[in-house]
């Protein structure tokens, strides 16, 4: 086999004491697509800012085309001919087509003077080498997210790339486009750039792909020719199940929901959402990134309110529109970024720990008594299997695991009674995943609503009595998740759905 | 048994080590160099007089501070209380003087009106409408000297009562009286600061403002809050400047702003926000109080000398930069050397 186009070896990097990537090796070779899959938080998205210079790496070597690179830059990367295509496509809105795939050029060329004949004639050139059908004067707003694509593809074309790095590019765009999108990479192939595809759909992977590598909790658990690969495997790769666990048995104790929701709807996240859970309960909701899942568990926390439609609390309706709101109704939400969100990281696990409930801490004067801090600090390190250390230890000491547990013990200490919990194991390693299950099946015992919001079918099957799956803004489907497979689950997830382009 | 008391110190804060040594340090330094004028009695008197000022304004800063914030428009705040209340006394108080000390009474409650709607305005614009810390108090710092401007023509007010400036020059116990009244708001800012549910909202405020709104923090009510604060302790200081200095002028002391940033600084706090220990700030204050005291003595320049302060500021905020990020890799690496040698975390 020819020589790599980039050769990564020994990489290694944590963020704030976590470690997302761990001792990963990995080659691409000139006109190879290669797929990379992962859960989300897997580390896929770090290795490949640290490919693209983006990040350092804290440990290995990189070195692209035979050229080492101890500690890479962005520029170095570009112009070593890696590009990323991000989702988002990083495109400027305000410019036009010829405008956006020759800024980069120049850049990289390092031109003083722009001349627009130049910027059209490179745009074109590049537009018609993958085949695209856009008028270089066009500005970016009025394209579809499909063209836009073309433009960033074509803007890493002009810029000599070897690699190109595309991250979940069929995630936003129709079946059809993606067809034409196929047809781009493999012109793209037949020059001898290399591709790396990150994407979770089976069929693309068959269709496109010349090599599978997985990622899991930071650590490369596959790397194989498709062909050899058995690809109904992957979502057992992706979430690892080793760690058996038994699964959720919801006893029916009757009785009203604890929260039922009516129609919900915001306009372009949700509509006529409607489901209901009980005290007792695990409802699982999931579905892919912008079914509306993450908004609509926000609304319920008050982040952003429904506009139509009806929550009911206890049977009694009720408006959420603030986090002060849900906090009365005893609703508690754990963010998916628990370190952006949840946590204070260089704050002590005492007030960690209070920092939803800091009012009722301080005693008659209005001061806080620290006895307090540590009398809940101890409760919940107990209650949650943590390592006991003093409660003026601060969260950074934790491992990201454990920072989780801090996260759910704030909001368990606010004594909630609908709990929402937002990809809850996201980034977790297996063993602190298994006992975050264990703990949220005990509080459900307990008599706690608890929603889950997963991408982990594994997690959904081991751990939700029900299961609400919602594409394109809508509930598609909701059932009792021991009536119902994970391929089932996987199959709903994934299916084409009308989508807002299409319908509105 | 003293090695076990600097242990138990050490370990609470080194910071705050840090800081007392260097004060004892300049101290010494100070006695060994002029001792006979540096420990001079009236010296000292001065040098606790000379804390209150730029004491005032460094807790100011330092709340500011806490809450990823800053407030430059302190100063400005202190000297348009010192006009109101001037014009208010040069208007009221009777020739002989008989009534002075209900009106100044009622100057006390002016300043701590015009100190909480002045800082209640800083609030809004930085937490309401979301303009950025610096640049609304940078704005509102020449709103308030420019209608203190107006008010007195750019000229200053002064000649106030008798027993304002007696307040002033007061002393208890051979102590400056408003050096302890100076201490006593400290105490209690640290009090407020670091033991109340407020103090330590505006502390994770500080440090994770997406964090602490998720955890139900009105974010909103606490830049108020803090912003109030602020403006209350400014306008009080306007009172000591005008029992010190018996005037009051629209631009007024206006390198107090740069010496309570440095003095925050210096003491720990830091400007990324929501880290550093308030009592540090009086260490600081006492270290830079020697530290000017002493140039002056040693007839350093006041063009050198503040250059040098310029760079200690620069600095020290360079060193916390530094910190933190060396922080940062340190438990970055023992997060990977943690997985190397646990297989269960696997």
């Amino acid at each position: 086999m020819s020589e790599p186009v980039i050769e990564v070896a020994g990489i290694n990097k944590a963020f704030s004491g976590n470690r997302v990537l761990n001792n990963i090796d990995l080659a691409v070779h000139s006109g190879e697509v290669v797929c990379l899959c992962g859960e989300n938080g897997c580390g896929k998205s770090s290795l490949i800012k640290i490919i693209s210079g983006v990040y350092s790496s804290d440990a290995g070597s990189i070195s692209i085309k035979g050229v080492n690179y101890p500690s890479l830059t962005a520029p170095q990367s570009i112009n070593a001919g890696i590009q990323v295509i991000y989702q988002d496509f990083s495109v400027f809105r305000n410019l036009t087509v010829a405008e956006n795939i020759s800024l980069s050029y120049r850049v990289q060329k390092k031109k003083w003077f722009i001349n627009y004949d130049f910027n059209r004639a490179l745009a074109r050139k590049a537009l018609a080498l993958i085949g695209a059908n856009l008028d270089a004067d066009e500005e970016i707003e009025r394209l579809s997210v499909a063209e836009k694509q073309l433009v960033a593809i074509a803007r890493a074309i002009v810029q000599d790339a070897s690699l190109v790095i595309m991250d979940e590019p069929t995630t936003a765009i129709t079946q059809k486009e993606i067809e034409k999108l196929f047809a781009v990479i493999r012109g793209l192939k037949e020059k001898g750039i290399a591709v790396m595809f990150v994407s979770h759909k089976l069929d693309e992977i068959a269709a496109i792909c010349d090599r599978i590598v997985i990622m899991r909790n930071g650590k490369k658990v596959v790397d194989s020719p498709v062909a050899d690969f058995e690809t109904e495997r992957i979502a057992y790769y992706m979430t690892g199940q080793e760690v058996s666990e038994t699964p959720f048995e919801y006893i029916p104790a009757g009785g009203r929901p604890m929260l039922e929701v009516e129609n919900a709807a915001r306009s372009g996240e949700f509509e006529s959402v409607s489901f209901s859970v009980k005290p007792g309960e695990i409802l699982a909701i999931t579905g892919q990134l912008g079914s509306g899942r993450t908004e609509l568990a926000k609304s319920l926390f008050g982040l952003a309110p429904i506009q139509s439609g009806k929550i009911k609390i206890e049977g009694r309706e009720t408006r959420i529109a603030s986090i002060k709101d849900a906090f009365a109704n005893g609703i508690a939400y754990l963010p998916e970024d628990r370190l952006g969100e949840g946590l204070f990281l260089n704050r002590s696990l005492g007030e960690n720990f209070s920092s939803a409930i800091i009012d009722s801490m301080a005693g008659p004067l209005g001061l806080i008594r620290e006895k307090r801090f540590e009398e809940l600090s101890a409760r919940w390190m107990e209650e949650l299997n943590m390592s006991r250390k003093p409660y003026t230890t601060p969260a950074s000491d934790y491992s990201g695991g454990n920072q989780q547990r801090i996260v759910l013990g704030k909001w368990l200490a606010a004594r909630p009674r609908i709990f929402i919990l937002n990809c809850p194991t996201v980034g977790v390693d297996v063993k602190s995943k298994s006992e975050i299950h264990e703990i949220m099946k005990r509080l459900a015992r307990q008599g706690l609503s608890i929603i889950m919001i997963s991408d982990d079918i594994g997690e959904i099957i081991s751990t939700s009595n029900r299961v609400v799956i919602m594409n394109a803004g809508r509930v598609t489907l909701e059932a009792e998740t021991n009536g119902i497979t994970a391929d089932e689950i996987s199959r709903r997830i994934l299916a084409d759905a009308p989508r807002h382009g299409e319908t509105e | 048994m003293i090695e076990n008391i600097l242990g138990r110190i050490k370990k609470m804060d080194r910071k705050f080590t840090q800081l007392a040594m260097i004060s004892v340090f300049l101290f010494v330094l100070m006695t060994a160099l002029r001792g006979d004028r540096f420990l001079r009695p009236a010296n000292i008197d001065s040098m606790l007089f000379q804390l209150v000022e730029p004491g005032l304004f460094a807790m100011c800063i330092a709340i500011a501070y806490l809450s990823k914030g800053i407030d430059l428009s302190i100063v400005t705040i202190a000297n348009l209380v010192g006009i109101v209340n001037g014009i208010l006394l040069r208007r009221t108080v009777l020739p002989d003087g008989s009534n002075a000390t209900a009106m100044l009474l009622a100057c006390l409650a002016v300043s701590v009106l015009i100190g909480l709607l002045c800082g209640l305005l800083n609030g809004v614009l930085i937490a309401k409408v979301g303009i950025f810390p610096i640049l609304a108090t940078l704005g509102t710092q020449n709103v308030f000297m420019g209608i203190g401007m107006i008010l007195t023509r750019g000229r200053a007010e002064g000649n106030f009562p008798k027993a304002l400036l007696e307040f002033g020059n007061a002393h208890v116990g051979g102590v400056p009286l408003l050096t302890i009244l100076f201490l006593v708001m400290f105490a209690a800012l640290c009090a407020v600061v670091h033991k109340t549910p407020y103090g330590l909202k505006l502390q994770w405020m500080g440090s994770n403002s997406k964090a602490s709104w998720y955890s139900g923090v009105d974010n909103v009510k606490v830049t108020l809050t803090t912003y109030m604060i602020s403006g209350l302790m400014a306008g009080l200081c306007g009172m000591v400047i005008m029992a010190r200095s018996n005037s009051a002028k629209a631009d007024y002391g206006v390198s107090y702003v740069f010496q309570a940033l440095l003095t925050c600084v210096l003491g720990g706090i830091s400007p990324l926000g929501g880290r550093g220990k308030v009592y540090n700030v009086l260490l600081s204050l006492i270290a830079l109080q020697i530290l000017g005291t002493g140039f002056n003595m040693l007839r350093v320049s006041p063009l050198i000398r503040d250059s040098i302060f310029g760079f200690l500021l620069v600095i020290s905020i360079l060193l916390d930069y530094i910190a933190e990020k060396r922080r940062a890799e340190i438990l970055n690496r023992r997060a990977v050397n943690k997985n190397e040698t646990d297989p269960a975390g696997q």
